[in-house]
């Protein structure tokens, strides 16, 4: 992409933790194989490692289908103090449903939950989790 | 015809995101500001900012499939509108106004629970391409055991 200003390849800043807080929905595009874009909402983008995300899996049964046929996808993160928003390209690895990364984003959605108003409504089905290919900050909080 | 209860969806307070994809089959979305319905059409035009604009202007160009997720961001009330492009020009001033008329009334709902006016104005939203889709898939996204249902419409001829 023209102008694009890469910070790292496939390597987390530490700059990016707070907008994987869940403070900021995060929004997360999808292709099926047949080529359709789908775009949604995800209440946490959980840091799993410098090189790793965790996306919570809970209602959207169009992203879970379409990453298990196209694993890419692109995630935007926004930082609930600067409001910096960061684009995560990234690619599906695994699920996990029980373990440490499942257990932490659960208790993290359930107060998220309680914060927004969802209580009861927001679960955690799967963690599901992502290799970082690529990351930079968004060209649309850069000029305003 | 886009229901009219869609319709007071989409000129409410709201924050929209456009999806594209290149012919990889790689995603990407952008925010968007300013949305314009024609509901006897089935059509959407929105502006996307040139800010971020490159990728999801040429998949469009390239490949026709639109994809655009519009948030009532208190509530959570959320629509999917799935759909194929029909045309893009450079956004005028009717639609500067559009532009800034949709982020007064996204900053005001925003505030109204805390956040700062920067949350909306922070976005480097214009200059701007308007784009026109044709909508032929409506889906409810809202957080709850409906989401991912699909809106029944009757498409116009």
């Amino acid at each position: 992409m023209s102008g694009a200003r890469l910070i790292s390849t496939g390597l987390l800043p530490e700059e990016i933790t707070p907008a994987m807080e869940g403070v900021i929905p995060s929004t997360i595009a999808t292709c099926s194989l047949a080529g359709e874009p789908n775009v949604t909402e995800i209440s946490q983008v959980y840091y799993v490692d410098a090189n790793h995300v965790a996306l919570s899996h809970q209602f959207f049964n169009k992203t879970h289908h379409n990453v298990r046929e196209n694993p890419f996808a692109s995630v935007l993160v926004r930082d609930p103090g600067t409001y910096q928003e960061w684009i995560l390209e990234v690619q599906y690895d695994h699920s996990e449903e029980s373990g440490p990364v499942f257990d932490e984003m659960d208790a993290k959605i359930e107060a998220i939950a309680s914060m927004t108003g969802m209580s009861g409504i927001f679960k955690l089905r799967a963690a599901d989790i992502y290799r970082v290919l690529s990351v930079r900050k968004s060209r649309s909080r850069e000029t305003a | 015809m886009i229901p009219d209860e869609l319709v007071r969806h989409l000129n409410g307070p709201v924050l929209a995101f456009a999806g594209s994809r290149d012919r990889r089959l790689h995603p990407f979305a952008t925010i968007t500001a300013g949305l314009r319905v024609d509901a006897p059409r089935d059509t959407i035009e929105f502006l996307v900012p040139h800010a971020e604009g490159d990728q999801i202007l040429a998949g469009y160009r390239d490949n026709g499939r639109i994809a655009l997720t519009v948030v009532e961001p208190i509530s959570h009330a959320t629509y999917q509108f799935k759909g194929r492009f029909v045309a893009d020009r450079p956004a005028s001033e009717d639609d500067r106004a559009l532009h800034d008329i949709f982020k007064a009334k996204a900053s005001a709902r925003l505030e109204s629970v805390g956040y700062r006016r920067d949350m909306v104005y922070g976005y480097a939203s214009w200059p701007a391409t308007a784009v026109t889709m044709r909508v032929e898939d409506i889906f409810v996204q809202t957080p709850g055991p409906g989401a991912g249902k699909r809106i029944t419409f009757e498409a116009s001829p």
